[in-house]
């Protein structure tokens, strides 16, 4: 049944390729081709034959680089302010005015703080997924069930011990949603993260593919941003499912 | 609670009716064409256009920051002509999309330039240097030609991507060692100390030809008359450009928002240029057999297709 609509839209595409004649656009089985040959090598043999894994492994270093740095940062952050008010009222102004700057607007700046290069494109992943893990950290631990703290101090819970055993997995399924929603940011980010500056990884493929007129190349790239953005967000739900297996409700 | 009633819906409908026919009349009084060119000082010819403008036409100049770019808008109609590296026009001729050169617009206009006192003077100093190359690119096609004739290879070199006006910053912050440029660049980088010329590329076969001026093929038999007009125009404005030179910097100071100084510095590695002759097809076919042997194209273009060299060769009899 999921294969009906993508298969649909593939012969539209070939059909619309074949009627405008258009030279600019690739048919699919063109970029089937170019994908074959981006990870295998054998049709093209030229600067981007084989090189799949080179380009995958550099990207998922940076998503995965700047995301953890980000999840590091974020949840704690986010269970402190949503744990205490005074932190709240200092600290929440400054990113509600932070939180609405596009983060590709940082990309000067990031080329300046860190020059040319990968540390620029962490930076950029880092900030796009940090709100969201943020954010929602901290909704998930100001909507714990203030009854359940009641209950916990009367049956001697206090503390840390309360943090760990009450917010924490109160809070978890929102942690995760966060984690979910900044790893989509992350891959989304990479291709601009990797648009100046750096020779190799998934993003720089897709401006290299613009910049020699190669749109076989930037589908492909798009493809493979794809798959694994997609197999990101599973293995993030198996850990949400894995962590939360005492709650039937937040099975996804 | 306001309600438009049917006499004000059809007010309104004859009041707009009325304001698109005398837009169209607006447009009948003079054809605007577009002309597409690349934020660099030997891309400024259509800026003198609006000068010598045949009568009825209209020239609208649109800014581009990657040669590709330029083709691709060419290709789709966005602009109507497009001044860019015969790189990029060479990749979309090979992929067989339908651009026609139609004229050269310019020489010279690059430079391999390197942070001052690092110590690379020529090429083979670049060996495990970190170098700043845009993909697509004439400076491209040329610099792999100059490492070719040094015994060397892009492996070489540790090479960046880095579109045109982002070189001479990186430069300056120290971010990459060279870069191999399209002016105000490198004029750029002389002005502010930062940089010195390792060479300006200019000696293999493709000897210093850049730019080309290049429309869709079919508006070649389309509207003949107008690309006729246009190259008088091209012709004219790139002859009183190079003539002047105090209106050619003035007017790239203004277009590029460059100080004078670094103009100064890039307006003698500039040549703006009209016409297609022999060695201009020899230095294009050997350009294209370079890119086919980088494996930049997959097959060469159809020169006799996408070169259309009979335009300016009706300018040169007239």
């Amino acid at each position: 049944m999921a294969l009906i609509v993508p298969a649909c839209l593939l012969m539209i595409w070939d059909l619309m390729v074949r009627v405008t004649g258009t030279r600019l656009v690739p048919s699919p089985f063109g970029v089937a081709q170019m994908m074959w040959d981006f990870a295998f090598g054998g049709i093209y043999d030229d600067a981007y034959s084989g090189s799949l894994l080179v380009h995958l492994w550099k990207s998922v270093q940076r998503v995965y680089g700047g995301f953890l740095c980000a999840a590091a940062i974020g949840i704690p952050l986010g269970l402190m302010l949503g744990r205490i008010p005074l932190l709240r009222s200092l600290l929440d102004p400054t990113l509600s005015l932070l939180r609405p700057i596009p983060v590709t607007a940082w990309l000067p700046l990031s080329m300046i703080f860190f020059g040319l290069g990968p540390r620029a494109a962490i930076f950029l992943v880092f900030l796009g997924a940090f709100f969201p893990i943020l954010l929602n950290t901290i909704f998930g631990v100001k909507s714990v069930d203030v009854r359940l703290f009641e209950a916990a101090d009367m049956l001697g819970c206090s503390g840390a011990q309360q943090f760990r055993s009450v917010v924490l997995p109160a809070a978890l399924p929102s942690i995760f949603n966060g984690l979910r929603l900044g790893a989509g940011f992350a891959w989304i980010l990479i291709v601009v993260g990797e648009m100046t500056g750096v020779p190799e990884g998934l993003g720089a493929v897709i401006m290299d593919g613009r910049t020699l007129s190669r749109t076989d190349l930037v589908i492909t790239g798009m493809i493979i941003i794809g798959i694994a953005g997609f197999l990101s967000d599973r293995i993030l739900m198996m850990l949400s499912n894995y962590f939360l297996r005492w709650s039937p409700q937040h099975h996804a | 609670m306001y309600s438009t009633n049917r006499r004000d819906f059809i007010r309104l409908t004859a009041i707009a009716a009325a304001l698109s026919t005398t837009s169209i009349k607006a447009f009948a009084a003079d054809r605007v064409v577009k002309i597409g060119t690349l934020k660099l000082i030997h891309g400024v010819t259509p800026y003198f256009y609006e000068k010598f403008a045949p009568d009825g036409v209209k020239f609208e100049v649109i800014p581009f920051e990657t040669p590709t770019d330029g083709k691709n808008a060419v290709v789709t109609g966005t602009v109507d002509f497009g001044i860019f590296g015969f790189a990029a026009a060479t990749l979309g001729g090979a992929n067989g999309e339908p651009v026609v050169v139609i004229a050269s617009a310019c020489n010279r206009g690059m430079a391999v330039v390197a942070k001052k006192d690092s110590g690379i003077n020529t090429i083979r100093d670049l060996k495990g240097k970190k170098v700043a190359i845009l993909p697509g690119s004439t400076q491209e096609v040329v610099i792999l030609d100059r490492l070719t004739a040094e015994g060397m290879t892009i492996k070489d070199v540790e090479s960046m991507r880095l579109s045109f006006s982002d070189m001479a910053p990186a430069l300056a912050r120290g971010d990459i060692d060279a870069y191999v440029g399209a002016e105000p660049g490198p004029g750029i980088s002389l002005a502010n100390g930062v940089g010195q010329i390792v060479e300006y590329p200019y000696s293999t076969p493709t000897g210093s030809l850049n730019m080309v001026l290049a429309t869709r093929r079919e508006l070649i038999g389309k509207d003949s008359e107008l690309i006729k007009a246009v190259l008088k125009t091209h012709r004219a404005a790139a002859e009183y450009a190079m003539k002047d030179r105090e209106a050619f910097i003035a007017i790239a100071m203004q277009k590029l928002g460059q100080q004078k100084p670094s103009i100064e510095k890039a307006a003698p590695n500039v040549e703006l240029t009209w016409n297609i002759d022999d060695q201009f097809m020899k230095q294009a076919q050997y350009y294209g057999s370079q890119m086919l042997a980088k494996k930049q194209i997959r097959q060469e273009p159809d020169y006799k297709t996408f070169i259309d060299p009979s335009f300016v060769k009706a300018l040169t009899a007239s």
